[in-house]
């Protein structure tokens, strides 16, 4: 194995002029490009992201504009999705909600992704009964199935938006102190970390320089891949209407609305549940090249 | 014109990168006839575990073979051989001995089942005849008490006999030819010696021919007739043993036979100047380490003597030597010494202080007088920093530096004193050669201008000439700037060159410790002494004595309620 070793230290000579950022991130790019589906699944977010933000130019409806001339019509040139049961033309709300969605599922994985990981970090750093306390702890949030853990925590708390974030955040905290637990484990014996504490680095130098730096790839992989599980569960407190209270253009409430109509109008169901499914998509197969691209056991 | 067992022509292999085609061997040639050893000696990235691979046509999936590459193996091609004619060849014809015997055994499977499966995967014959034809194989490799062991998991043995375990299972169908890919670089000096006795008396009983492929010319020099010395790809110079070690022609083999260290080099005046200071007591006296233990729990009652009771005194400006195998306890007194791992007793009395005593704020300034070179300088540099903050965080961490300009100032300064272009500050670790990342380490550790550093088998990890190289730079760096070191080898030719003195520690003691040379000319204890034969000797005339296998690797030696004693001036041993 000595050969391939060298054979990938670049000499130092040939990349003089280039930034060894720039070179890392080229490599992952390559990595990344190579893998189609990746890039299907970065290019669907992207557009997302940008209906989300130009919705209200990308229609001349309003998403609460209720039109009693047009109830439950189906997908037509006028409207594209159809309309529900007020007559708002859907596909209005659909591209409304987007942000929702989207807003719903970064925050509570970056919440519960910074909280997770600091007890993670913490638990694997200092090991002992530091580690027995809040890993015992993430067990106990594990063990509830995660909808109904949501589900406990908003119904406490009062549905709304705000407070369904806060509990998608919660139930993604174990995942989270789970995976950077594990990896601060293995990082914490590398003797890189070792050398900054002969040079007399205290722990939060060593956590955020030597550490944190060295276990993101696999947390930014999870985030991404929880950002559809959370946009799912969100989805699924509103649905059971414990989210967004209407009339507010959530898919998951769309979804509960479009129930009662299965058998005369059933686009007002189905189209909110397919831009759940785009959304979950999206995300799911760019975290998977995502982690392909930056697991440096698939090198080829 | 007789048929030679192997003949491999200008064999040429590229790995394919997926933009381009990056040639790792090119147009090498060799032979080896029927019961003859070829050693092929080189240099990491030197193609010669790939040219071994090409042979059992087991290479990855992205190297290339050139079409007009030829390897015969007894009359018949290789190259063109599908993959299903190739099974056939492997383990029978052609056995390959790996490097590492802790991931080459299968943990899961029972050691008699691993060797006889070989046999059964060839032959047709019964379970019965290969457990039988099995434990005659264990036999021959020396194992002891075969029919027990034939039960056991790898896990139950020690290193040594799991790689004897590698051996039989090549062995199990008697192959023409025994391909032995660095077979001991992973094993403790006195186990290679004992692999390296062993390897020859199979050759001498069953006639195999053995392909060697190692770094190291002291291995080659007793067990091979002819040498094929590899670098870059290509083969610099062939010829028989002793024409390579008496008159070798190319500058590279000449380099590569220098960096082999002289156990019989007679000391510098210098350095034995240095040593009468000690002895004669007027030397200052820089770290006393007094019944130093290190234990480490072990479940709910057992605990690991890792360390156990150890007292040696440092003087300014020497080197200590402190040499023993894997497990012995060497690092963990490195660790101890500047509590990366917290002493479970004893005293560490440096500048006059205890420093196991110290609090926070006194062990942080105590980090500036010492410091530690680590063995991997892989895993050493944190791979998200650029050198000139690898080096700087020393600066940062104690306020050395006051403006950004002073910072990248004094990272320049110590890549000039450990000579590495200044223009390197600004790469990523990965960019860099072992060699260099070493000296990095090195430029690391003397950031804070230490007096003493422990240097943790910084060697072990680099190529014979790349050693050298560091061992000069150490040497160099300790007359400019007085530093003491404290040098950890699990060897102890390389510790004789740079030491003063060297203490040899077994199983968490020190059992003998003395002036190098003394204690190369007089060994007392018989640790010291099993290390000191198992060197390799780099002579080819050197006719090895005894040429027995000795089954009893794991024979103990008693230490037990033991003290250390000085038995001659100044040589003090374990008794």
């Amino acid at each position: 194995m000595h050969e391939e070793i060298s054979m990938n230290t670049v000499d130092p000579k040939q990349t003089q002029q280039l930034d060894p950022n720039i070179v890392r991130f080229k490599e992952f790019w390559k990595k990344f490009y190579r893998n189609k589906s990746a890039l299907i699944g970065l290019t669907m977010i992207t557009i997302l992201i940008l209906i989300a933000i130009f919705a209200p130019y990308l229609t001349p409806y309003e998403p609460n504009a209720q039109n009693y001339d047009a109830l439950l019509e189906s997908p037509s040139f006028e409207h594209w999705f159809g309309t529900d049961h007020h007559g708002r033309d859907i596909f209005t709300r659909i591209i409304h909600g987007m942000g929702i969605t989207l807003r719903v599922g970064f925050f509570s994985v970056l919440i519960g992704m910074t909280i997770g990981v600091t007890l993670g970090v913490i638990s694997g750093y200092y090991g002992n009964w530091v580690d027995t306390i809040i890993m015992r702890l993430m067990d106990v949030l594990l063990a509830f199935p995660g909808i109904l853990l949501a589900l406990a925590i908003v119904s406490v708390l009062g549905g709304s938006i705000n407070n369904v974030i806060i509990s998608v955040a919660i139930f993604s905290i174990p995942v989270f102190a789970r995976i950077s637990r594990g990896s601060t484990l293995e990082v914490r014996e590398l003797e890189y970390v070792e050398a900054a504490r002969a040079l007399g680095a205290n722990d939060l130098r060593i956590i955020g320089g030597h550490i944190l730096p060295n276990i993101m790839s696999p947390i930014i992989v999870q985030a991404t891949l929880n950002i559809a599980t959370s946009v799912l569960t969100a989805s699924g407190l509103s649905f059971l209407g414990m989210g967004a209270q209407p009339p507010t253009p959530e898919w998951g409430a769309m979804l509960s609305d479009g129930r009662n109509y299965m058998w005369d109008a059933p686009h007002v169901a189905t189209i909110p549940g397919l831009a759940i499914v785009v959304v979950v998509l999206a995300f799911n197969i760019f975290g998977d090249g995502l982690r392909d691209a930056l697991d440096p056991k698939s090198k080829n | 014109m007789t048929e030679k067992l192997l003949q491999v022509e200008n064999l040429k292999i590229s790995f394919d990168t997926g933009e381009s085609l990056t040639e790792v061997v090119s147009d090498v040639s060799f032979e080896i006839s029927h019961g003859q050893t070829l050693g092929i000696v080189g240099e990491s990235g030197s193609g010669k575990s790939v040219s071994a691979r090409s042979i059992m046509q087991l290479l990855d999936k992205n190297a290339v073979v050139d079409k007009r590459s030829s390897i015969r193996f007894n009359g018949e091609e290789i190259t063109e051989k599908s993959e299903k004619e190739m099974r056939k060849i492997r383990g029978k014809d052609i056995g390959m001995i790996f490097q590492d015997p802790m991931t080459s055994l299968n943990p899961t499977m029972k050691i008699g089942r691993q060797i006889s499966e070989s046999i059964l995967i060839h032959e047709e014959v019964s379970k019965k005849e290969a457990a039988v034809r099995s434990k005659e194989i264990m036999h021959l490799v020396g194992i002891p008490d075969v029919d027990e062991r034939y039960e056991q998991y790898p896990h139950e043995l020690s290193g040594g006999m799991r790689q004897r375990i590698v051996i039989a299972i090549a062995l199990a169908c008697s192959p023409k030819l025994l391909i032995a890919d660095e077979p001991t670089t992973a094993l403790d000096v006195t186990i290679q010696a004992q692999i390296l006795e062993l390897l020859q008396e199979i050759q001498e009983k069953t006639g195999t021919s053995i392909l060697l492929i190692t770094h190291d010319f002291g291995v080659v020099a007793n067990m091979c007739e002819n040498i094929v010395v590899m670098n870059q790809g290509r083969v610099v110079e062939a010829g028989t043993t002793k024409e390579i070690f008496s008159h070798p022609k190319e500058d590279y083999t000449k380099r590569l036979l220098a960096a082999i260290p002289n156990l019989h080099e007679e000391k510098t005046a210098e350095a034995k100047a240095k040593l009468m200071k000690i002895y004669s007591g007027t030397q200052e006296k820089i770290l006393e380490v007094n019944g130093l233990a290190k234990h480490f729990p072990l479940g709910r009652k057992a605990t690991l003597k890792a360390v156990d009771d150890i007292s040696f005194e440092i003087y300014r400006g020497e080197t200590l030597g402190l040499v023993g195998e894997s497990g012995s306890g060497k690092s963990t007194t490195g660790r101890a010494i500047l509590r990366l791992h917290e002493p479970t007793y004893g005293e560490t009395i440096f500048n006059g202080l205890d420093i196991n005593k110290f609090k926070r704020r006194q062990m942080k300034n105590m980090r500036k007088k010492v410091q530690f070179v680590f063995q991997d300088p892989y895993s050493s540099l944190n791979p998200r920093k650029k050198v000139e903050d690898i080096i700087g965080e020393a600066l940062d961490i104690h306020k050395l530096a006051k403006s950004k300009l002073k910072r990248k100032q004094r990272v320049e300064e110590l890549l000039d004193l450990v000579g590495l272009d200044r223009s390197f500050s600004q790469r990523f670790p990965h960019e860099f050669s072992g060699g260099q990342r070493q000296r990095i380490g090195i430029a690391r550790a003397l950031a804070v201008e230490p007096d003493f550093i422990v240097l943790d088998e910084p060697l072990s990890a680099l190529d014979a000439s790349v050693q050298a190289q560091i061992v000069d730079l150490l040497e160099d760096l300790q007359r400019k700037l007085n530093l003491t070191y404290l040098f950890i080898a699990h060897d102890l030719a390389t510790v004789k060159k740079i030491s003063d003195r060297v203490a040899v520690m077994y199983k968490g003691n020190i059992v003998e410790l003395s002036d190098s040379e003394e204690l190369f000319e007089n060994p007392v204890h018989n640790y010291t002494k099993k290390l000191l034969s198992a060197i390799p000797v780099p002579d080819p005339h050197y006719e090895a004595t005894g040429g027995h296998i000795s089954p009893d690797e794991e024979e103990e030696i008693s230490i037990d309620g033991q003290k250390l004693t000085e038995i001659r001036p100044n040589h003090w041993v374990l008794q």
